[in-house]
């Protein structure tokens, strides 16, 4: 049950606070006014500054990808202007190797990080949560195996999972999600399990135990409930790192095929002439790390608000 | 001691021998023919059935891997098809360098990382701290192709300083060959340094808050000297811990940097390899980058236990 054979790296969390959240945020069912709870966490969320300018720049680029189709002057497929012209009052930030807007691009690409990513994450804890929870909880032989399993998925350069995917597989947007998944399994499956292996000595699981409540019931309405801050603290971060895998895919050439305007793919494109036009490049990078750097932020904000309480 | 050694290696082992299996089953998915892939679209169905039979593609699925895996151990990588030549010329070149960038990378990573870290945790909450803990929270949302493309566009483009690419030419000066790669490192280095930053920097302000640390204080130590001699060494341990975490983070980041400032190192061999549908280069290449990512976080287990007698002595 022990997992002392494993790694001695591996014990170090990746992200240094995700883990010890300690007895905060425990709950039991407790009984409260409808949304006060909600209205108390947003009020912690203002009161930290890093949280809220995470927010704003998180929400706002939520905006671009919802307002993507009335904001945006042009089509992100059509070819209104020449090839690689400036930036100027019809095109703000000039236009592409195709005469493509290449402002509608970036407001359009926002719809496809913003979509693809939090899915992949979803994907990722939809598989790694029940992997941890039985690993966690039950222990045994299954988390054995389980552990061995991430063990050895972890030390596969990720980067290299994807290229080997996508190219025995093909380029989909779906392939890419579920690359990106896979590789956040393992992290997912670990953070989890630990958080298991500490509720399960709580008096409330005993209790649920006790009166003779099933194992699946333990697990998903005991337990989860209990875990699901952290978790939820740790998908916040791992959005921020599918943002920068799908980049980096699509930067490869291995990401969503075009035309479908993806910052990655079009750093990918435009790199050829960064010396004659930068705002090619400029913009989408400058977005896609304007995205990751809200998302850091306001992880960062909720964690110091979890250690202050 | 020794069993923790035959613990580790045989765990290494057993690692390289599944992965070994997904690389090769992975790639045994591919729909094309790697016969007709080397033949061309226009040569004749026999033909392409002879070279089948030949690269031995009739057999079984296990008997190929054994195959493979055996001459892999032998040293014999087998062929490029796209480069037409062989695999592990091709591998040992590209590899020497790509560990080069590496190498200088954590040359500069490390000790600025490190440096940074410990001033923000001394200085714990002050200006210098807020200002280091916002750069280097920055510097890890950065990823590698968009910070360098900010690094080229500000230092290539705008200011002229340096060069852009890093293509070697065989007539440049080792000083003009060294100026193209402070670009690629910088790149390298950006988000390890952020994230080294804050990793060292929590360690360093939990140690500062020890009892052992108030009772060299209220000894009357400076205190400089308590820092230097007695908080140092045990807030550096977890940052190390953290670096070798994030040798795979590492090798996607040397990659990316290699495609971008077209650093002819494994990277770009990897993923030309993935685009021209070489799989038996590309098998060979991830099983050796692998190899390479594996063994260093072994070696940095034994470095470890080396280093924190807490775990040594349990």
């Amino acid at each position: 049950m022990s997992n002392g054979s494993s790694s001695l790296l591996s014990e170090i969390p990746p992200t240094s606070a995700t883990h010890d959240q300690g007895d905060r945020g425990r709950r039991v069912r407790r009984v409260s006014p409808p949304g006060a709870r909600l209205r108390a966490r947003i009020a912690d969320v203002v009161r930290s500054n890093s949280a809220t300018i995470g927010v704003a720049i998180v929400l706002f680029w939520v905006f671009i990808a919802i307002a993507a189709p009335i904001i945006s002057p042009y089509s992100p497929t059509e070819m209104p202007g020449a090839r690689l012209e400036s930036p100027s009052g019809e095109h703000w930030l000039g236009t592409d190797h195709l005469g493509r807007d290449v402002l509608s691009r970036v407001f359009w690409g926002t719809r496809v990080v913003l979509l693809l990513a939090p899915i992949s994450v979803l994907l990722g804890i939809l598989v790694g949560a029940p992997l941890g929870l039985i690993s966690g909880y039950g222990g045994g032989v299954p988390d054995i195996f389980i552990m061995r399993g991430c063990d050895i998925l972890m030390s596969f350069p990720t980067l290299l999972i994807y290229i080997l995917i996508i190219t025995s597989i093909g380029q989909s947007a779906i392939i890419v999600v579920i690359s990106v998944s896979i590789g956040s399994v393992p992290a997912i499956t670990r953070i989890v399990r630990s958080l298991a292996l500490d509720e399960r000595t709580r008096d409330y699981v005993n209790a649920a135990r006790l009166r003779g409540e099933r194992r699946w019931y333990i697990l998903l309405r005991e337990i989860l409930p209990n875990v699901s801050g952290p978790i939820i603290v740790d998908a916040c971060i791992r959005v921020g790192y599918a943002i920068m895998a799908i980049g980096s895919l699509g930067f490869l050439g291995l990401g969503i095929p075009p035309p479908t305007p993806d910052w990655g793919g079009m750093i990918n494109e435009g790199r050829q002439w960064i010396f004659i036009m930068p705002s090619v490049v400029l913009a989408p990078a400058a977005a896609l790390s304007s995205v990751v750097i809200g998302l850091n932020l306001f992880a960062d904000g909720i964690r110091e608000i979890a250690q202050q309480r | 001691m020794l069993g923790f050694l035959l613990n580790r290696s045989g765990t290494m082992l057993l690692t390289m021998l599944v992965i070994s299996m997904l690389v090769f089953f992975v790639a045994e998915v591919v729909p094309i023919d790697p016969a007709r892939n080397a033949l061309g679209r226009y040569a004749t169905q026999q033909k392409v059935d002879e070279l089948r039979e030949k690269m031995g593609l009739d057999r079984p699925v296990i008997v190929r891997y054994v195959d493979w895996i055996s001459s892999f151990l032998r040293g014999d990588f087998g062929e490029s098809i796209h480069f037409r030549r062989p695999v592990r010329d091709l591998v040992a070149v590209r590899l020497g360098r790509s560990l080069a960038l590496a190498a200088l990378g954590f040359v500069f990573m490390i000790p600025l990382g490190l440096a940074l870290g410990c001033i923000a945790g001394i200085n714990e909450g002050k200006l210098l701290d807020r200002i280091i803990s916002v750069t280097s929270g920055i510097f890890v949302s950065l990823p590698a192709f968009a910070s360098g493309i900010f690094m080229i566009v500000i230092f290539a483009l705008w200011l002229g300083w340096l060069p852009g690419t890093s293509l070697p030419d065989p007539d440049a000066s080792f000083l003009e060959f060294s100026r193209k790669l402070i670009l690629p490192i910088l790149t390298l280095s950006l988000d390890e340094i952020g994230y080294l930053a804050r990793f060292t920097r929590v360690s360093m302000a939990e140690v500062l808050e020890s009892d052992y640390i108030r009772t060299a204080v209220l000894k009357g130590i400076p205190r400089i000297k308590v820092i230097w001699r007695h908080a140092l060494r045990n807030a550096l341990i977890a940052p190390f811990t953290a670096i070798m975490l994030h040798i795979n983070w590492l090798i996607g980041g040397v990659v990316v940097v290699e495609v971008l400032f077209n650093y002819p190192g494994l990277g770009r061999l990897l993923l030309e390899a993935a685009m021209r549908n070489d799989i038996v280069l590309l098998e060979a290449g991830t099983l050796v980058l692998t190899f390479v990512a594996v063994s260093s976080q072994v070696i940095a287990d034994i470095g470890i236990y080396f280093m924190n007698p807490r775990i040594r002595f349990e």
